[in-house]
Parts: C-alpha cells; sequence; structure tokens
C-alpha cells in the first residue's frame, strides 16, 4: 500500500527539466580533456537535488551548462517537456536565465556597491517592475531570508553568512523554477552552512521551487542526503548515489566471500 | 533605494565620483575653448571689415574647426580611458548582473545613461564657463594689462550651434565604451580567476589601417603640395588624426616591451622593490 502511494506522488510530480545526454569537452592544448560524458537526468517540480564530486569531476560545468551560462557539445536540455532550439545563444540565453534561473554563488557575488535590499531587488529591477511591486516584495524576501533589519546595509558590513543569505533572497526573488548553488556554503562555517541549507530548504518548501545543489564538501553532503536526492559526479559521469553505495556494498560482498 | 537602471547609473555615478569628475572637467575645458573661440569670431567678424579680412577669418575658422575636431577626439578618447578603469574595476559586477538575468541592452542602457549625464553636464558647465569667460574675465583681463578688445557682444546663435555640435559628437564617440560595456560575459563572473587582459602584445588590424591611411596622406600630401588645391588640407587633416591615433596605439603596445626590456638594469640600480613595483604596474 506505502509503496503504491509513492508511486502515485511519483507519477503525479511534474517533469521540470530533462537533461538528455549531455556532453561537453575542452580543448587543453592538443589533448581533448572530457567535462561531463553522456549525463542524463529528469529534476521534477519541488525537488532537491544534490550533485557531490571532488575538484574537477564536471559538477560547476554541468551547473553552467544547465545555467545556460556555457553550451554543450551535444545533447539537450528540455524545460516542462518544451525543447527550445536556441535557448544556449543570446538573446534566448539571457531570457531564460532571467524568467527561469536562481543562481547562487560560492563567493555570494553580490553587487558592492547596492544595499542588500538593491540586491534583492535587482532581478526585479531588471524585468521593470514597477516600484510599488519592487518595494513589496523585497520587504516579504527581507522577511523570509531573516534580513529585516539589514535593508539598508551594504554588503562589505555583512557576515558571510548574512551575505549568502542576501544572495539567496536575491535568487528567489523573481521565484524561478529552478535554482542552481553552486557551493553555496564554500566560504561558511559548518553551522552556518547547515542554517543556509536549511534556509534553502524552507523556501523550496514554501515556493515549490526545485533547487539543484552543487557541493564537494562531505561536511554539506552528509545533512544534504537527508533532504535532497544525491547524484555522485566523476570524471564527467552522473551517478545515483544510492545505487553508488549499493553498488559498492555488493563488490565488497563478493570480496569478502571470495575470501 | 533603486528602482530603475536609471537608478543604477545614478549610484554608479556616485560611488565613482573621482573617474566622474574628471570626465566632465575635461569635457568642459574642450567645449568651453570651442564656445570662446568660435563666439570670438563671429564676433569679429562682425566687428571688422569683412571684405578687406574676408579670406584670412575663413582660413582661421577652417583651422579652428579642425582644432575643435582634433580637440574633441582627444576628449574623447580620455573619457574613453577613463571608462576602461571603470570597466576594470566594474568587470565583475556587470558579469555578475549578466549572470542574474541582464541582457546586452540593460548593460548598453546603464552604460550609456551614465555618458549622457556626463556629456550632458560637460558640455553646459563648458558653454556656461566660454560665456563667464567672455562676458566678465575678458574685461577684466583687458582692464588688467590695459587692453583695448574688439567691441563685439557673445554670439549666442553660434555658441548654442557649437554646444549642441559638440554634446552631438562626444555622445556618438560615447557609443564605443557602451558598446564595449555591453559585450562583458556572464561566464567570467563564475570564475574566481578570471584575470581580465591587458596586454597589447600584436598592434591589432585596427592600428595597422590607421598607421597605413595616415603613411599614404602623407605621401599624397607630399606629392600633390605644389598645386595649392583645398584637397591638401584634407589630406594633411586626415593624415594627421590617422597618425595621432595610431601612434597612441602603437605606444600601447610599445610600452610594456620596452618596460620590459628595461626591468633588468632598472632592478640593479634602483633595487628589488622598484623592480616589483613597476613590473606589476606595467601588468607583466
Amino acid at each position: 500500500m506505502g509503496i503504491e502511494i509513492e508511486i502515485e506522488i511519483e507519477m503525479k510530480q511534474k517533469t521540470l527539466l530533462s537533461v538528455n545526454h549531455l556532453t561537453k569537452t575542452y580543448q587543453q592544448g592538443k589533448k581533448q580533456q572530457p567535462a561531463i560524458s553522456d549525463v542524463c537526468f529528469n529534476v521534477y517540480e519541488n525537488e532537491f537535488l544534490a550533485i557531490m564530486g571532488t575538484s574537477g569531476s564536471g559538477k560547476s560545468t554541468l551547473l553552467h551548462i544547465l545555467g545556460m551560462i556555457d553550451s554543450p557539445d551535444k545533447g539537450t536540455i528540455t524545460i516542462q517537456n518544451q525543447l527550445e532550439p536556441f535557448m544556449f545563444e543570446e538573446p534566448h540565453a539571457t531570457a531564460f536565465r532571467a524568467e527561469q534561473i536562481g543562481f547562487v554563488f560560492q563567493a555570494f557575488h553580490l553587487l558592492k556597491d547596492l544595499t542588500v535590499e538593491e540586491n534583492i531587488a535587482l532581478p526585479l529591477i531588471l524585468k521593470g517592475e514597477s516600484e510599488k511591486i519592487i518595494k513589496e516584495k523585497v520587504k516579504k524576501q527581507l522577511e523570509r531570508v531573516g534580513l529585516s533589519s539589514w535593508g539598508t546595509y551594504f554588503p562589505g558590513q555583512l557576515s558571510g553568512g548574512q551575505q549568502q543569505r542576501v544572495a539567496i533572497g536575491r535568487a528567489l526573488i523573481t521565484e524561478p523554477p529552478v535554482v542552481l548553488a553552486d557551493e553555496p556554503t564554500g566560504n561558511l562555517d559548518y553551522n552556518t552552512s547547515l542554517e543556509i541549507l536549511e534556509l534553502l530548504s524552507e523556501l523550496k518548501t514554501t515556493k515549490g521551487q526545485s533547487i539543484i545543489l552543487v557541493t564537494h564538501d562531505p561536511l554539506v553532503a552528509r545533512p544534504a542526503m537527508l533532504i535532497a536526492l544525491c547524484f555522485f559526479m566523476m570524471d564527467g559521469l552522473l551517478m545515483n548515489i544510492l545505487l553508488l553505495l549499493m553498488l559498492m556494498t555488493w563488490i565488497g560482498l563478493l570480496k569478502s566471500s571470495k575470501k | 533605494m533603486i528602482n530603475s537602471l536609471i537608478g543604477l547609473s545614478w549610484r554608479w555615478i556616485w560611488r565613482n565620483k573621482g573617474i566622474i569628475i574628471s570626465m566632465v572637467v575635461s569635457i568642459i575645458l574642450s567645449v568651453s575653448l570651442i564656445v570662446t573661440l568660435f563666439a570670438f569670431v563671429e564676433s569679429t567678424k562682425l566687428s571688422l571689415d569683412v571684405e578687406s579680412a574676408g579670406l584670412n577669418i575663413k582660413l582661421f575658422i577652417q583651422y579652428i574647426l579642425v582644432m575643435s575636431i582634433l580637440l574633441l577626439m582627444l576628449t574623447s578618447y580620455l573619457i574613453s580611458s577613463n571608462f576602461e578603469i571603470f570597466k576594470h574595476h566594474y568587470q565583475r559586477q556587470l558579469a555578475i548582473m549578466r549572470t542574474i538575468g541582464a541582457s546586452k541592452k540593460h548593460i548598453f542602457k546603464i552604460i550609456w545613461s551614465m555618458t549622457l549625464f556626463i556629456n550632458l553636464i560637460g558640455t553646459i558647465g563648458g558653454w556656461t564657463l566660454a560665456w563667464l569667460a567672455y562676458s566678465y574675465s575678458n574685461k577684466w583681463i583687458a582692464n588688467l594689462f590695459n587692453l583695448k578688445l574688439l567691441d563685439g557682444a557673445f554670439n549666442y546663435k553660434m555658441s548654442f550651434i557649437m554646444l549642441a555640435g559638440c554634446f552631438i559628437v562626444l555622445q556618438v564617440f560615447m557609443l564605443i565604451p557602451a558598446y564595449k560595456h555591453a559585450q562583458i560575459l556572464p561566464i567570467a563572473a563564475m570564475k574566481e580567476t578570471y584575470i581580465p587582459s591587458h596586454h597589447h602584445s600584436q598592434p591589432s588590424k585596427a592600428e595597422k589601417v590607421l598607421l597605413g591611411i595616415s603613411v599614404i596622406c602623407l605621401l599624397l600630401y607630399v606629392v600633390f603640395s605644389d598645386t595649392n588645391s583645398g584637397s591638401n588640407a584634407l589630406l594633411l587633416f586626415t593624415s594627421i588624426i590617422t597618425g595621432v591615433l595610431g601612434l597612441i596605439r602603437l605606444c600601447m603596445t610599445c610600452i610594456p616591451k620596452l618596460i620590459a626590456a628595461i626591468l633588468p638594469v632598472l632592478r640593479k640600480v634602483f633595487g628589488p622593490t622598484s623592480y616589483v613595483g613597476v613590473k606589476m604596474r606595467a601588468g607583466k
């Protein structure tokens, strides 16, 4: 009975993003360095997806391609089952980023000349929203990220954790269906990292957005495994972490039985 | 709180007052000089016997016109260079904006608004300075040195034509920094180690073309110099402009190489601190 309900819930989930056979190779002199190889996965609505892997495994390249900052050599990405033929070319890529994607970076990437509220308002300003809407949304967003009393401060006056909260507020203000987080806790201590992960998870639940988080840090990966569907990336190949663990356990068992 | 792209332009103007003031001052000086010269010539034309001095004044006006265009080009070059410094400082921020959904059009609009503000303040300031100089300081200087001034009023019509002309020419040149800023890619924001290139290792195609045109014009000028035709002046003018632009670009190419060549000597003479300081400034 329980399994049937789970399958039913899964069936009701809508596919937001479908990644099909993505491949990207970088040329290093005469050598060809594959960054990602034949990566396929689906992102459903309201899903928290964590991609783990060591440095240079291709996680960031994958994230760049998902955010239309980079283009693949092969493969396609369909959004809500629709394939946009020129999605990686300008101005389509910029339009896609503005409407569909929210970015959270490791180094926060806030605009130093803008206050906290202005940084959060920036995507709305770029969309050409009215002053009234901008003020209303920014006020709500500041409350959500717990920075109501910090609105008029500049990023340089905030701690790392607070700056990342601003970045999250900015990424989610336009309520994009997908949020891409590239090592969002990379510059933070363990406790602040947990707070940021919790905040991302909370916001996802409230607004129903899907989050794709990339990390190399096992300390972050461990709590992320409790709240997210986890993939592991190595040498450009993407693997489901549960299948990988099962496989490793099975190989371990085989080895021990041979002994 | 900022609610528009124009607001963002204002904020960047406010946060970069030093660079902006230097740009405004350079425009004020150029425009005031041009307006003063033309207003002076116009009033002189009215006060002198034009029949007898007609040819000289005509030549003088042509000379001022050529000098004015050169001056405006140099001012534009100075402003473009200042915007290069601005771009160097703001490359990362612009790249972040591009990543979170700012189009090339958005960035162009922000930079274009900044240039519009600088140009507007500069040209109006220049006209005001010229008017003040003509109306007050001339009389004061004449009294001070016991000089006799020509009896001519400030020519408003001519000064406004020159004001509009300077504004249009400068704003057309401002398309260059606005376009350059709009070309910044979003990927730069993601690369932590991204270092913008400031080296001019090889002369570009444009530099070679400019120098080529300059040489051809100069040769033509020499060949036809005895024919006394009006096209000679045009040839000389074109060769000077292209020559100056070409030399500026060539200097930018050669200076880093020159510094690199003298660095070992510099180290021996002035010690390691000077060596490191110059090396870092030269970007080598």
